[in-house]
């Protein structure tokens, strides 16, 4: 199954570099070690993102694609769906599992059909379309929706603070 | 208690597989089988016949070979379980799910003229309720498809003309004869295909209703397709899932809430009424609502008073004294503070300790101001300590009655084992009979056990339906009145009487083995023999005449609870104005 899973991450890794998609960039933290993917994310146009560079590290396990990757900031990030060390909670990333309702809702979790390039779009989509409903950050959240100037300043901090660190 | 009691059947049993082995050949029968049946009481008045209900568990004790009880056991309260008189029931032994979960499914193909596959979707997606799915599927065959993740029939026509070559998985490219689908037109590899479905199981129970891979595909895998992919360890775990599925989605069967019995109890039609039911395993509970039996009352009373006495119990006394109920949730609230702003821990309500009205946040005062005196009965506090103290001794009465016949039906219970045994014996030994002659003492003390299971229960609904309705109130201690006068001479019976007819009780110095050996040696001075012969005779035919009053008394009051005490207008009342 793991040569599954490294032969499938090397064809994604190929493809992205001949062909890269707009609004991210993708490579491996260390070169031989195809598991484990550094991806540097736009913050996306017309957001308060917009502007930054987030680097963020996904890692796959050796069941992939039959299991999600985990995805974690590694450039500081505020947000709600994002916890505070970094992990990125939105649903695509999770199995089913035994949720008996998870059918009802299949078409927000995990499935091998997935690949990094739909995993990087819905964290774009994360990004400038919050979920409130269910937060990982919880002091982000009640920030976005309370007090939503100071939210925005703790964002551009970031902003600011991804580019100097590029 | 002994380990004999129903309530610890575990404690007997040695390993279960061990235990199933020997059930093999009952195994194979069960679905079939008619004896394998547990019919509960019959219509008839005839007190003779309660040998119809005894099933199997009678082969299962011929053949003693240090097994317990493997059938359903005698003397059990439900058996005078008026409510399920046309109840039939049988016990799905381990492995016996995935057969009758195929037997649905392959009545739903009969009936619909439908696929395998088809009827398993249809049946899964309606909770394996043949009635629904059937009319769902005749209603509108393409809405029940959609429903239960089924592709459109006419769709899968044009699957043979799948335009992809490449697997959406790994995206390497196949000849289309290499590539599969779930009957939509997302295809995958094999090798995609076994992986997907591998890690599927890993995810539990979900895994009986896996869909296509594809996002937002709700095309369901079928159970074919499954087992095409799965390798030998993953398809038992399989089974073992569907089996689950099926018994837990299913209204007509209930997993034994026995500990670690794996068995489930399946009706063939659902009964209307809350039903006690008998594992194999020896366990008894309601079948309705998966508590301990508690014939002939509805679940929610029982599962109310249940809570009352678990968390009242001995402390009801002290809890009345010191705490409050939150005026919400009802939650008992202890004050730890000076404050007399409380607030529940468990709902958050925020009320006044001293009235409990709402209290205020604003000026942070109770909202009723509770401190100015108004001269109204419930204001008084020498009032409402005599309601409490009213209150607290009607649940005393109640409860004290229930637990009562609590104990003496566990100890009736007990009195079965025991009687058969050892006092059994003595009496076709010094009786010089057969076991069916005396069979009667069994009949009369399996009839007081479960009596008092249902007396017990009675009490609880009293407590909670009959505090305002004097007159049902009235009406149902005359009936429960009649039954406890029937069961008390009863017991008086079996308990005392019959020693005239036994060995005396053994020498208080004489240890157990002597004085096992002494009864056994005993025999009626030959004078006496045919006096005690004949008064037993006489004994007998009073006992079954009891047995079979207080059979009918206790019938009677099951039917009256289950029609809410309707009753009172049916020519019963005629009786209890006689009384």
């Amino acid at each position: 199954m793991s040569d599954q899973a490294v032969l499938l991450l090397r064809k994604q890794l190929k493809e992205l570099s001949r062909n890269p998609i707009e609004g991210f960039s993708a490579g491996l933290v260390d070169d031989c070690n195809v598991f484990e993917w550094s991806v540097t994310i736009m913050g996306p146009p017309d957001t308060i993102y917009e502007g930054g560079f987030f680097t963020a590290h996904m890692t796959f396990p050796k069941d992939y694609p039959n299991k999600p990757p985990g995805v974690r900031f590694v450039s500081e990030m505020w947000h709600p769906n994002v916890y505070a060390d970094g992990r990125v909670c939105i649903s695509i990333l999770h199995s089913p599992g035994d949720d008996p309702h998870g059918y009802e809702d299949a078409s927000e979790r995990w499935s091998p059909v997935q690949t990094v390039e739909t995993i990087v779009l819905s964290i774009i989509s994360m990004l400038s379309d919050p979920n409130d409903e269910s937060p990982a950050n919880i002091d982000a959240a009640k920030e976005w929706r309370e007090d939503y100037p100071a939210f925005k300043k703790r964002v551009a901090r970031c902003v600011r603070k991804s580019v100097d660190d590029m | 208690m002994t380990k004999k009691s129903g309530t610890a059947p575990h404690l007997r049993l040695p390993s279960f597989d061990a235990f199933a082995s020997s059930l093999d050949a009952m195994t194979v029968e069960a679905l079939g089988d008619d004896a394998y049946y547990a019919s509960w009481f019959d219509d008839s008045d005839d007190a003779e016949n309660d040998d119809d209900y005894v099933t199997n568990a009678d082969d299962a004790d011929d053949a003693d070979d240090g097994f317990p009880d493997l059938g359903l056991r005698e003397g059990l309260p439900s058996e005078t379980c008026s409510a399920s008189r046309n109840s039939v029931y049988v016990v799905y032994e381990p492995g016996d799910d995935i057969k009758g979960r195929r037997e649905l499914i392959n009545r739903a193909c009969g009936v619909l003229g439908t696929s395998e596959r088809d009827s398993e979707a249809l049946l899964h997606f309606h909770a394996w309720n043949l009635e629904d799915a059937v009319t769902s599927w005749f209603e509108n065959e393409r809405k029940a498809r959609e429903a239960c993740g089924l592709s459109d029939p006419d769709a899968q026509t044009s699957e043979g003309g799948m335009a992809t070559t490449t697997c959406n998985i790994c995206f390497d490219d196949f000849e289309p004869s290499e590539l599969v689908t779930a009957g939509c037109s997302h295809a995958f590899c094999t090798g995609c295909w076994a992986g997907y479905i591998a890690s599927k199981i890993g995810e539990g129970l979900s895994v009986v209703d896996t869909r296509c891979p594809m996002t937002k595909c709700p095309i369901k895998v079928g159970e074919a397709m499954m087992r095409r992919f799965l390798n030998e360890d993953d398809a038992k775990k399989f089974d073992v899932y569907l089996g689950r599925s099926f018994v837990e989605s299913n209204v007509k069967i209930q997993p034994c809430t026995g500990i670690d019995c794996e068995r489930s109890i399946v009706f063939e039609n659902l009964p209307t009424n809350p039903v006690a039911v008998n594992c194999t395993c020896g366990k008894v509970f309601c079948f309705s609502c998966g508590g301990d039996t508690h014939h002939p009352i509805p679940c929610k009373v029982a599962s109310e008073w249940t809570k009352k006495i678990t968390l009242d119990g001995a402390n009801s006394e002290w809890m009345l004294v010191n705490t409050k109920p939150c005026p919400k949730c009802q939650r008992p609230i202890l004050k730890n503070g000076g404050c007399m702003h409380m607030q529940c821990s468990q709902c958050h309500t925020s009320f006044c300790w001293l009235c409990s009205s709402p209290w205020d946040a604003g000026p942070y005062a109770c909202s009723k101001r509770c401190n100015q005196y108004k001269r109204t009965e419930s204001n008084s506090n020498e009032n409402r300590k005599k309601r409490a103290r009213e209150s607290l001794e009607r649940y005393v009465f109640y409860y004290e009655r229930y637990r009562a016949h609590e104990n003496s039906g566990k100890k009736a219970l007990e009195d079965v084992d025991k009687f058969k045994s050892s006092a059994l014996g003595f009496l076709i030994e010094l009786q010089r009979t057969s076991e069916t002659q005396v069979g009667f003492v069994m009949k009369a003390l399996k009839q007081v056990s479960s009596s008092r299971q249902i007396l017990k229960w009675t009490y609880a609904y009293a407590y909670f339906e009959l505090a305002d309705d004097v007159r049902k109130k009235n009406f149902f201690e005359h009936v429960q009145g009649e039954m406890e006068r029937a069961l008390e001479l009863i017991s008086r019976m079996i308990e005392l009487d019959i020693k005239a007819f036994l060995p005396p009780d053994p020498d208080t110095e004489d240890d157990e083995k002597v004085a096992l050996e002494k009864a056994m040696a005993y025999r009626y001075p030959p004078e006496e023999q045919d006096k005690l012969e004949k008064a037993f005779e006489q004994y007998k035919t009073l006992l079954i005449d009891r047995t079979a009053v207080l059979r009918k008394s206790c019938d009677t009051l099951c039917i009256e609870l289950e029609n809410g005490l309707l009753g009172m207008s049916t020519p019963i009342k005629g009786s209890q104005q006689d009384a």
